[in-house]
């Protein structure tokens, strides 16, 4: 089981990744849902359905409607139950309690429980004092407004998270936006049947003191004082907004009518109901814990999230802004260099050296002779020899390479069994007789004038590496422009920087130039890693050699033309500039142009090649959430803002390269499919390495984009 | 991948980055991965049920229009006692306090056969008049 099953590539934490999305979508819903909460606001009029029955509007503010005729029933003389809605909140909530505390009095809290669930020690903290608990529904809703199951579905909540909070139930239950009983209308008579018909008691108010319109405290105290020694039901707010004059004025109620004689107790006490609050079972404690401490999470979460949110769009940002500037920076030196880079060997002082190219070779029938004759095409001056290495090519590789050979005389064609690219690469540079390597992918077409530019470079003594500009040929469909769009970029934004600042972290496979001694002080390509070139490309940065970018040398190259194809691709990518970073990891201590190419290098390739794709999924969900509970206004102007960014670099990166800008119209689609499978490569890939999985080699399968140039016979027979 | 084939020349060559030939590695992190998994999953499970089994209010017995008329004069004993005995002393029976599943119609407790209204009137609140409400529960005795 190990041999086979080591080789596969893991899977299983897909389940894990999609477990861990959902219940991040949930809590986010959750909390979105908990914080559209509000206070006390102007009232939701429902008088136009009518008034309610006088059996409700005539009695007193406690009401029963679970029999056949509305029962109610009044505090008696000289007794306040004080009821404060809309808590608990974590600055005026101890407060009251400290006032209630100070005065030996109790009262009946109607809490919203979204804030319950937040706030549950202040739940509790009421509890213990003697204060009573009741339900103000979970986010304060209009419940005349709301359908039975909506209000069904915020009773049984604000339940489950007083469980969870307090361990307790409550049969009390407060409608939001209600006031006296004598102003109930029918709807909201109606969604007091329905509480009803749940079991809960429903509580209004004899006294209604409109203190969360902040009126002052010598009228909430007014307000709240009944006539000639009666017992009242007073409403107060603890929440919803600053309740300092609430605070005041329950303090001076309570001094001033205590010494008139009066009690100030709960709602259940005043009535002589049963305690409102009894214990909850423990299935129900359990849940109700597991939805206040998954609110609280995701309360957590949202800000953790908000704060990284910017942080990552601060990077994103400076990326969008530093990468046209760098290039424009390159773009200058490249023109004040023009002369000297018209004739580099001239300018040296000396004659253009012979150039060997080593073209490994494993399964290319497809396009292999395409790429040789290119290469045979070229206009460079000085002698080339081409070698191709047939590395145990299992089709017609061996065969076309064999009658390349025949055909041209500075074409030779080395076999060797399968050892991979790494092991290929090193049988040709063995082979090759010259100092100056040129490395080429079977698949890759260049330019007549393409080794000359590129080799140009190597002019400069302390130049030990050139990139070349790769440009993708196969720009069909959707895939092949994005991916297009994509080298257009990384060549001409990206490549640029990195050559501005002197810490190129790949030379491509597809087009590289390397000075033998180079090459020679790195031991050759190493096959530590699945990204030999990003593996060689580094070692010989840190070898101090300078690697730079000559953008006029221009490869051809065949890209992946499926999902499939570009997820496999991008999967060995990826994973081997993992390993090469952290193969090349104490680059980031060393002294010299070692430590300075790592400490360019790689915190660079950390952040924007796997720190922020690995956010990416976070931001999507978190664009969602902002979407449906934040302003959309907001959330999409900033996406669209982003998006323009990334076009105008786009436009300019393009403008660099003489390309079409019409190919621009699949850069909004990139957000859809490309940007998810990048990002998921990156999971795929971080994942392999933790897992040290060993993963096989991936090969393109190769379509032949440029076969139809190639006349060959050995093609049509095949 | 090829250089680990036996013959080939890179056969002696060590392992590439990151990969760990004995398989701990995996080993851990896989049975780690199953075990985050199965908390998540259980915690979802748990949440589900809560948002599925709905919380009903305790009933609670109604005082009778008489005795609230009454209570016009306060009630010492009870009012004395309530901060320093709390809510559980003041529960009413199980059966009345049942959290209850089933969907009756209001007031139909009093005339259904599960009913445990007379318990409900008999214990916690005598001579306190009627039931208020009604229990749900399938099995009234169920705490």
């Amino acid at each position: 089981m190990a041999g086979r099953s080591r080789r596969r590539d893991p899977r299983g934490h897909w389940i894990l990744l999609i477990l861990c999305g959902f219940i991040l979508a949930a809590g986010l819903l959750l909390q979105g849902y908990a914080h559209g909460a509000v206070g006390e606001s102007s009232r939701h009029d429902h008088t136009g359905g009518g008034p309610a029955p006088a059996a409700a509007t005539h009695g007193g503010p406690v009401l029963n409607l679970s029999g056949g005729r509305p029962q109610s029933v009044r505090a008696p003389r000289h007794t306040i139950a004080l009821t404060f809605d809309d808590g608990p909140d974590p600055r005026w909530t101890p407060q009251i309690l400290d006032v209630l505390r100070r005065h030996r009095a109790h009262a009946t809290f109607f809490v919203v429980g979204a804030r319950a669930a937040d706030h549950p020690g202040l739940v509790r903290r009421a509890l213990r004092e003697g204060n009573e608990i009741g339900s103000h529904t979970y986010t304060h809703i209009d419940m005349a407004g709301s359908p039975a199951w909506r209000i069904r579905l915020e009773l049984g909540l604000t339940q489950r998270a007083l469980a969870g909070a307090a361990g307790v139930h409550t049969r009390l239950l407060r409608m939001p936006y209600s006031s006296l009983t004598a102003d109930m209308s029918a709807p909201e008579y109606r969604a007091a049947q329905e509480a009803a018909r749940l079991g809960y008691v429903l509580v209004s108010t004899d006294r209604d003191t409109d203190d969360w319109k902040r009126p002052g405290v010598a009228h909430i105290v007014q307000a709240a004082t009944p006539r000639n020694g009666a017992g009242a039901v007073v409403m107060m707010h603890d929440a919803g907004g600053d309740r300092a004059q609430t605070v005041r004025a329950l303090d001076t109620l309570l001094t001033d009518l205590s010494a008139k004689g009066y009690r100030f107790t709960t709602l259940s006490a005043a009535t002589h109901l049963p305690a409102a609050d009894v214990s909850a079972s423990t299935t129900a404690k359990v849940t109700g814990a597991a939805l206040v401490d998954g609110q609280r999470a995701a309360g957590r979460l949202t800000s953790a999230f908000a704060a990284l949110f910017a942080v990552a769009a601060a990077l994103t940002g400076l990326r969008l802004l530093a990468l046209p500037i760098f290039a424009r920076t390159h773009v200058r030196r490249t023109r004040r260099e023009r002369r000297r880079r018209a004739k580099p060997w001239l300018a040296a002082g000396t004659a253009p050296p012979p150039v060997s190219v080593v073209v490994p070779a494993y399964n290319e029938q497809a396009g292999l002779a395409a790429t040789v004759r290119s290469l045979v095409r070229t206009d460079y001056p000085a002698p080339i020899e081409v070698i191709i290495v047939d590395d145990g090519s299992t089709d017609d590789t061996p065969f076309i390479g064999h009658r390349l050979a025949q055909e041209f005389p500075h074409v030779e064609l080395v076999r060797r069994p399968n050892g991979g690219k790494p092991a290929a690469l090193n049988t040709g540079i063995a082979h090759a007789r010259y100092d100056i390597l040129v490395l080429v992918d079977g698949d890759t077409v260049f330019q007549p004038d393409t080794i000359g530019k590129l080799v140009g470079q190597l002019a400069d003594p302390t130049v030990g590496a050139v990139s070349g500009n790769t440009k993708v040929a196969n720009r069909k469909g959707l895939i092949g422009r994005w991916q297009h769009i994509e080298y257009v970029i990384g060549f001409n934004l990206d490549r640029r920087m990195f050559d501005v600042l002197e810490c190129m972290p790949t030379v491509p496979g597809a087009i590289g130039a390397f000075r033998r001694r180079a090459l020679a002080a790195v031991g050759g390509l190493s096959t530590d890693t699945l990204a030999e070139d990003t593996d060689l490309t580094m070692a010989i940065c840190r070898a101090g050699w300078r690697v730079v970018y000559e953008e006029s040398a221009i490869a051809w190259t065949e890209a992946p033309s499926s999902l499939r194809q570009l997820w496999r691709q991008r999967y060995r990518w990826c994973y081997g500039t993992l390993q090469s970073m952290w193969k090349h990891r104490r680059s980031l201590v060393e002294r010299g142009r070692s430590g300075r190419f790592g400490r360019r290098c790689l915190p660079y390739l950390t952040i924007f090649q796997v720190v922020l794709p690995l956010f990416a999924p976070v931001v999507d969900i978190f664009a969602g959430y902002g979407l449906i509970f934040l302003d959309p206004v907001t959330v999409t102007a900033s996406w669209l803002a982003f998006a323009g960014a990334q076009a105008l670099a786009s436009v300019y990166a393009l403008h660099l390269d003489g390309e079409r800008l019409r190919t621009l119209w699949v850069l909004p689609l990139q957000q859809v499919v490309y940007r998810q499978l990048m990002y998921l490569v990156v999971i795929q890939s971080l994942v392999t390495a933790i897992l040290g999985a060993r993963l096989r080699w991936h090969v393109i399968r190769r379509t032949g984009t440029f076969s139809e140039e190639d006349p060959l016979p050995s093609q049509a027979n095949a | 991948m090829g250089q680990n084939r036996p013959g080939v020349t890179q056969v002696l060559e060590p392992e590439p980055v990151f990969v760990d030939r004995t398989g701990r590695r995996r080993r851990l992190a896989r049975n780690v991965g199953i075990a985050v998994g199965c908390l998540l999953a259980a915690y979802l499970a748990v949440v589900a049920f809560g948002l599925v089994s709905g919380a009903d209010a305790p009933m609670a017995p109604w005082p009778d229009p008489k005795s609230s008329h009454r209570a016009e004069a306060p009630r010492h004993g009870r009012i004395a006692a309530r901060p320093d005995t709390p809510r559980p002393d003041d529960r009413p029976t199980p059966g009345a306090t049942a959290r209850s599943r089933g969907a009756h119609s209001p007031g139909s407790a009093p005339t259904t056969a599960r009913s445990t209204a007379p318990a409900a009137a008999s214990s916690a609140q005598p001579g306190q008049g009627h039931a208020y409400g009604r229990t749900k529960s399938p099995n009234p005795r169920k705490p």
